[in-house]
């Protein structure tokens, strides 16, 4: 069986205008989402807790939300999860540090109530997981018990010592102690079950999100060096140009569609990544080994020939990857499906990349090559290392390297002399 | 090529024995076996029959190789914790102040204050009227080198001069505060019986903590919260060790399991019988093996009266004396001090018992009073690399019970096990259907070479998972999404060869030169397409954190199986099928 005829022949390169036209307007926009409206991003990279509940029976979801709203979470926080026969729901707060303002000023209040109004002398707060305050008091040291019994009518709210003198430390209760103790209290007559809880802390969440962003740019420089390295410069740039449209198209359809960008979303992100070069590469090395066979008299139908012939391998191993994710986004549960329709969006993207928009950039940087060269060259006197990464192995290594000894101007056979 | 097929075939089927051999304990009823195991353990347990016997003998001819299930498939609790260690730095220098003061007096500089300045790293030390500058300088350089003066301030009027604590001092206090963290959690999580916990420090000052199984996090981070106990009791050195030998034994015979093995509970029925005396205490000492799971060493029996608790020390920390023997030497505040004086001078040639969380970690023996506020304890025998890692465990135990480290909590975890129970069963069905729609879609487009594919495809997942396992590696539910991925990719490896090797014969060639220049011509590629996807793994894994770590592995993992099955596997398969010259390949 096949899909495509052998003797196939598609003018995909003759479209790459049209391509382009689509690709830059899809970027664009997807920039202008990112950048306007904003992903939603999970609490991963904000900072807040998430708690999932499963009642034992039916529960509205308009009961959960007036449950919430009537301690201060906005109702909207709530989502069900799967039918509403489940009674399943997700109550998400993004705010580390929400509601905590309250439970502050009643700590303070009880406190100032015991010590007299002006016994607080500063007060620190810090708004993780379970926010605290640091809190420096006027007068003699008071032992820690009278403090303790001082706001021993708050929830959840502990007192510690702290090394400095006349200070202490309050544990407040976290945000998700909060939503469950609402919940508990709200909806007394219904039984429920935590299925999952999720807390991150306002610092943690920045620190994952700034990581994520660098875990992509680095593996996008890696992969651009091993491109580099095992092809030439000119294929590096169609490749990596490849990957930043995917990753950015993904995200743009994920801002779209209102989907949660999380930590496993980057991890997506960087298997799109994998998985749309591993999908350029095999194009790309039918390119380099026709360009060898045939010289290069004309690029445009070399490359268009190259992805006439690997086509069915494109569209084969991109529909199996398909298969076995979309399997896992219908069938995978509610924690795996962003993950799986991220790496479902990244395989379908990064199919069309490799054809329309990986491949003609080649044809491109050929244009531009002799002047790439040139500059390359001028610049190489003051530092040969820069060229370095263009061919370091003797072209005698390997046979599929690109090589262009009739029409190789002379400028570039300089360069790789000297190399 | 053909002469040597039956070595790639042998090769082939090792690596398949090898990977069922790894697989094997997963498989079969594992609970049972460890359960039988533990009673086999236990030699002083309930008397048991031979069959028992032979089956937990069998368990050790098995590798010990079992996937650990990560926190989203098994429930439980995954906590990463901040030690605040400029907390730590901070107690640390208010810690040294009253010490300075006392010292400063002994050497007859008098101070009217010594105290630590407000969230500052810093002592500020006023001098009384006459006393100079230069002396207390030379005195601080001479025995507080961690401090730099750092000139003098005006405050209410008064001088007060500044000592910074410099920079690398309050990183060795900063590491060590993370070390004493590290250890009040394990000996904390180990005393509420959690099965399998990680604690593990990450990157920067933060600790992960994993507790499998458990799902009540205000449970969770109460046990996190709470700090060590630290005790010092006297030995009661009228019970000989003869003794306790023989109390042990008949309490072996005579209670349970449960409760010989919990110390408390073991302690009160051998004084509620009389066996030692009343007010006594039994204690047992515990050591980690290599799996980390602790285990009793030696028990003594001391006097219940606690002498001194954790709150009476100052600080701990490895000295070494001049024959360059590594000894702790620990600091008291000054109730502690007077009380260790009084105690050290009644009980000369006796011992006591330094006991965390009630479990007993060394009983030295008393030379002489100490008076003063400090001691030295030296370490019995061995070898100095053996003498030095006692001393630095027992001040790592004195300081864990002297001096709590602060730590926040920045992130939490919870995972209930009916989540865990539902991500399981919908992952592997997932995984199995999307299998089944790769394999199926192989044998239909390829034919019987597809089942060449398919063939190479399950061995693929077989060495993936024996991987897995041998490596110990953690499975998460993107771990399995990473497995179904890997499925689909793998076949990818065997798309590019086969696409090739049709292009090849419709060249005209023979099957055999067809299946070699298609292998020849495809393996670059299926090489460069891998290694990228590696190198995604490879960042993947060092960013991500627990399930992502988990899909990462498996991605890697999964790449490195791909390559040997794809190039190896099929290869020799294809090989074979085409030995003889006139095989036709059918597409």
């Amino acid at each position: 069986m096949q899909f495509i005829p052998d003797n196939v022949n598609i003018d995909f390169v003759g479209k790459r205008r049209i391509a382009a036209s689509i690709s830059a307007v899809l970027v664009v926009a997807s920039i202008a989402l990112f950048l306007v409206v904003g992903p939603n991003w999970g609490i991963d990279f904000t900072g807040g807790a998430e708690i999932r509940l499963r009642f034992s029976e039916q529960v509205e979801i308009g009961e959960v939300r007036d449950a919430i709203v009537a301690v201060g979470i906005p109702g909207d926080s709530v989502q069900s999860i799967g039918s509403p026969e489940d009674a399943e729901y997700s109550i998400r707060v993004q705010d580390a540090a929400f509601g905590s303002d309250e439970i502050r000023e009643q700590v303070k209040q009880q406190l100032q109530a015991t010590f007299g109004v002006d016994w607080i002398a500063e007060e620190r707060f810090e708004a993780e997981v379970g926010a605290s305050m640091t809190l420096e008091y006027t007068g003699p040291a008071v032992p820690m018990e009278q403090v303790e019994a001082a706001v021993a009518g708050l929830a959840n709210v502990e007192v510690r010592e702290a090394p400095d003198d006349n200070t202490f430390y309050v544990k407040l209760p976290g945000l998700s102690q909060q939503v469950q103790g609402a919940i508990g209290s709200q909806l007394a007559g219904h039984s429920f079950e935590v299925l999952q809880v999720d807390s991150v802390g306002p610092k943690v969440g920045g620190d994952l999100r700034r990581q994520g962003f660098i875990s992509i740019l680095a593996t996008l420089v890696l992969v651009l060096v091993y491109v580099a390295f095992r092809f030439d410069l000119t294929f590096a740039p169609g490749a990596v140009l490849a990957l930043f449209h995917d990753v950015i198209i993904v995200i743009g359809i994920f801002v779209l569609m209102r989907r949660e960008v999380n930590i496993s979303i980057i991890g997506a992100l960087l298997t799109i990544i994998g998985y749309s070069l591993n999908d350029t590469i095999v194009i790309y090395d039918r390119i380099r080994e026709n360009m060898e066979r045939y010289r290069r008299k004309d690029m445009e139908g070399l490359i268009n020939a190259s992805v006439n012939e690997t086509l069915n391998r494109t569209l084969n191993t991109s529909l199996t990857t398909l298969a076995a994710m979309i399997v896992f986004l219908f069938m995978g549960g509610p924690v795996i499906e962003t993950f799986a329709l991220a790496i479902a969006l990244g395989v379908i993207v990064g199919t069309y990349s490799t054809v329309y928009v990986a491949s003609p950039m080649i044809l491109i940087m050929e244009d531009v090559k002799p002047y790439l060269v040139g500059v390359m060259t001028l610049s190489q006197r003051s530092s040969p290392e820069q060229a370095a990464g263009v061919e370091s192995e003797d072209d005698e290594g390997r046979g599929g390297r690109l090589r262009q000894k009739s029409t190789k101007p002379e400028n570039e056979r300089d360069l790789f002399k000297n190399v | 090529m053909t002469g040597t097929w039956w070595a790639k075939l042998a090769l082939i089927l090792a690596a398949v024995a090898l990977s069922a051999y790894a697989l094997l304990p997963n498989f079969l009823a594992v609970d049972k076996f460890e359960q039988l195991s533990q009673q086999a353990d236990s030699v002083h347990g309930p008397a048991q029959d031979d069959s028992e016997q032979d089956v937990s003998w069998l368990r050790g001819l098995l590798p010990d190789t079992e996937f650990a299930l990560g926190i989203d498939l098994a429930g439980g609790i995954d906590l990463t914790l901040v030690v605040e260690v400029d907390e730590a730095v901070l107690s640390s220098v208010q810690r040294d102040a009253r010490p300075l003061r006392d010292s400063l007096q002994r050497e007859g500089i008098s101070v009217d204050e010594v105290r630590r300045m407000r969230g500052q790293p810093a002592l500020l030390v006023k001098l009384t009227e006459g006393e100079s500058l230069a002396d207390l300088r030379f005195f601080m350089q001479q025995r507080y080198n961690g401090y730099s003066y750092e000139g003098t301030q005006l405050k209410d009027g008064l001088d007060y001069h500044v000592f910074l604590l410099s920079e690398d001092s309050a990183d060795y206090i900063r590491k060590r505060a993370v070390e004493q963290a590290l250890e009040a959690l394990r000996d904390r999580i180990n005393e509420t019986g959690v099965k399998e916990p990680t604690i593990m420090q990450k990157g920067g000052y933060s600790i992960t903590v994993q507790l499998p199984g458990m799902d009540d996090m205000q449970e969770a981070i109460k046990i996190i919260g709470t700090t060590a106990v630290l005790e010092f009791m006297m030995v009661d050195e009228d019970i000989r060790p003869e003794l306790i030998e023989k109390v042990l034994l008949e309490a072996e015979k005579q209670l349970d399991t449960a409760n010989y093995e919990d110390d408390r509970a073991l302690s009160d029925w051998l004084v509620r019988t009389g066996r030692i005396p009343d007010g006594d205490r039994l204690l047992w000492k515990y050591e980690r093996d290599i799996n980390g799971k602790e285990m009793r060493i030696n028990a003594l029996v001391v006097k219940e009266d606690v002498v001194l608790t954790g709150d009476d020390i100052n600080d701990a920390h490895v000295s070494m004396n001049q024959y360059n023997e590594p000894y702790v030497s620990m600091a008291f505040k000054p109730r502690g001090a007077r009380i260790f004086s009084e105690v050290t001078g009644q009980n000369v040639g006796k011992r006591f018992a330094i006991v965390l969380d009630a479990k007993m970690r060394s009983a030295p023996v008393i030379r002489e009073k100490i008076a003063g506020g400090m001691a030295s304890i030296e370490m019995g025998g061995g070898g100095y690399q053996e003498q030095l890692s006692d001393a630095s465990v027992l001040s790592l135990v004195l300081r864990t019970g002297a001096l709590p480290a602060p730590v926040t909590i920045a992130e939490v975890r919870v995972v209930g096990a009916t989540l865990g129970q539902d991500a399981i069963t919908s992952g592997i069905e997932a995984t199995l259907l999307g299998g089944l729609l790769v394999l199926l879609f192989m044998v239909v487009y390829y034919k019987s070479i597809g089942f060449v594919a398919d063939l190479a495809l399950l061995l693929n997942v077989v060495f993936i998972m024996a991987l897995l396992a041998a490596f110990g590696a953690t499975l998460t539910l993107p771990g399995i999404a990473g497995i179904a991925l890997t499925i689909g990719m793998a076949v990818d490896a065997n798309i590019i060869i086969f696409e090739r090797i049709r292009e090849e014969l419709r060249l005209g060639k023979t099957a055999r030169a067809a299946v070699d220049a298609g292998f020849d011509k495809a393996v670059s590629a299926v090489l460069d397409a891998n290694i990228t996807t590696f190198i995604a793994g490879v960042v993947l894994f060092s960013y991500g954190s627990g399930p992502i770590k988990g899909f990462a592995v498996t991605l890697m993992i999964g790449i490195a199986t791909t390559l040997f099955s794809a190039i190896f596997v099929s290869r020799t398969m294809l090989d074979l099928l085409t030995r003889k010259a006139a095989t036709r390949l059918a597409f």
